[in-house]
């Protein structure tokens, strides 16, 4: 079971099957807060220089794979948003983490990917 | 100064340079055991990750446990914060993120319904049935010793509302020196009301560093500074 589904709406596995990318913004901002976190992908900025690479391949793999999710939500979501629009940004990176990380959500993968892009025609 | 944007948010991920959070408000103790099972979840697929870990991720680079990390926040200094969500934090082996309005600890129970409510801090019925809402500073103090706390300002205020010099010194120096007070540590981190970032407003900015916070937390990353 997906965190934050509520039992008489369509689970997030079921919006994210469909596509329905803006299904999965309304139930994502329609949870009971004082039952349910706030899932939330975080970068990390070094103000003082740089982080050095990340020679992880996994690591690495899952970052891309949460960057092109972000950008496959963007377009369908924010198209309208300035590239520094923070709101906007919350919101997709929101959608992001309550679709990809809750306990049990869809694993951040290729076919998942393939299957929102079909969806969201 | 690394301003949020969709640009900064993509090349942070394909650098592989994220971390898991969840955050949480109140936790009332008749919603114990949907968050256990949420905690359960979570600490079954994921790593806890404590100061050290996070300094070592910005370090490196590298994310170095076999799981991924995820950090729970556990936002205000809700009474149920320290009855509720660290036991069970403790229970599941997650390290638990506790950012404090530091003035909502020190109000006087009898106002702490009225402080709530005059400062953005929501309450769920149970936090009103009486009694005690706000952790007490020996609660604050003993979450220190396995977790992290750290402040979230004094009064749950954003940087647009915190304008003067004296309102910086209350609500980003004096909330910082109240917490290590307590807890005889260095309060490792900073957040504003709202999560607003830092590169934001370089006054806010300067004031937060010069604090000697290491971290600020925002909305869209998490940001290091000293």
């Amino acid at each position: 079971m997906l965190t934050g589904a509520h039992e008489d709406k369509p689970s997030a596995a079921r919006l994210l099957a469909d596509g329905d990318i803006v299904g999965l913004m309304r139930t994502c901002h329609d949870r009971r807060l004082e039952r349910e976190g706030i899932p939330m992908v975080l970068g990390l900025a070094d103000e003082r220089g740089v982080i050095p690479s990340a020679p992880d391949r996994a690591q690495l793999e899952e970052g891309g794979a949460f960057a092109e999710v972000f950008d496959r939500y963007s377009a369908a979501l924010i198209p309208w948003a300035r590239d520094d629009d923070e709101g906007a940004v919350i919101t997709v990176m929101q959608v992001l983490a309550y679709t990809h990380f809750a306990p049990g959500a869809a694993l951040i993968e290729e076919p998942i990917a393939e299957r929102i892009e079909g969806g969201a025609q | 100064m690394t301003r949020p944007s969709s640009t900064v948010q993509r090349e942070q991920l394909r650098r592989g340079h994220f971390m898991r959070v969840v955050n949480y408000h109140s936790t009332p103790r008749g919603a114990r055991d949907e968050l256990a099972r949420e905690l359960a979840g979570f600490a079954r697929d994921y790593a806890p990750v404590t100061l050290d870990d996070l300094d070592r991720l910005f370090e490196t680079g590298t994310w170095h446990k076999d799981k991924p990390g995820l950090i729970p926040v556990f936002y205000e200094g809700y009474r149920n914060s320290a009855t509720v969500a660290a036991p069970l934090c403790d229970q599941f082996g997650l390290t638990g993120w506790f950012p404090i309005a530091t003035s909502f600890v020190e109000c006087d129970p009898e106002y702490q319904e009225a402080f709530a409510r005059a400062h953005w801090i929501s309450l769920v019925e149970e936090d009103t049935t009486g009694g005690r809402i706000a952790m007490s500073w020996e609660e604050v103090a003993e979450l220190s010793r396995r977790h992290v706390v750290f402040p979230h300002t004094a009064h749950h205020e954003g940087f647009d509302t915190t304008l003067s010099d004296g309102d910086i010194q209350r609500e980003v120096v004096e909330s910082k020196r109240a917490l290590e007070a307590v807890t005889g540590q260095e309060a490792p981190a900073f957040v504003w009301l709202h999560g607003s970032s830092y590169g934001l407003s370089p006054r806010h900015d300067d004031a937060v560093r010069s604090a000697g916070y290491r971290y600020q937390f925002a909305n869209t990353m998490i940001h290091r500074i000293n």
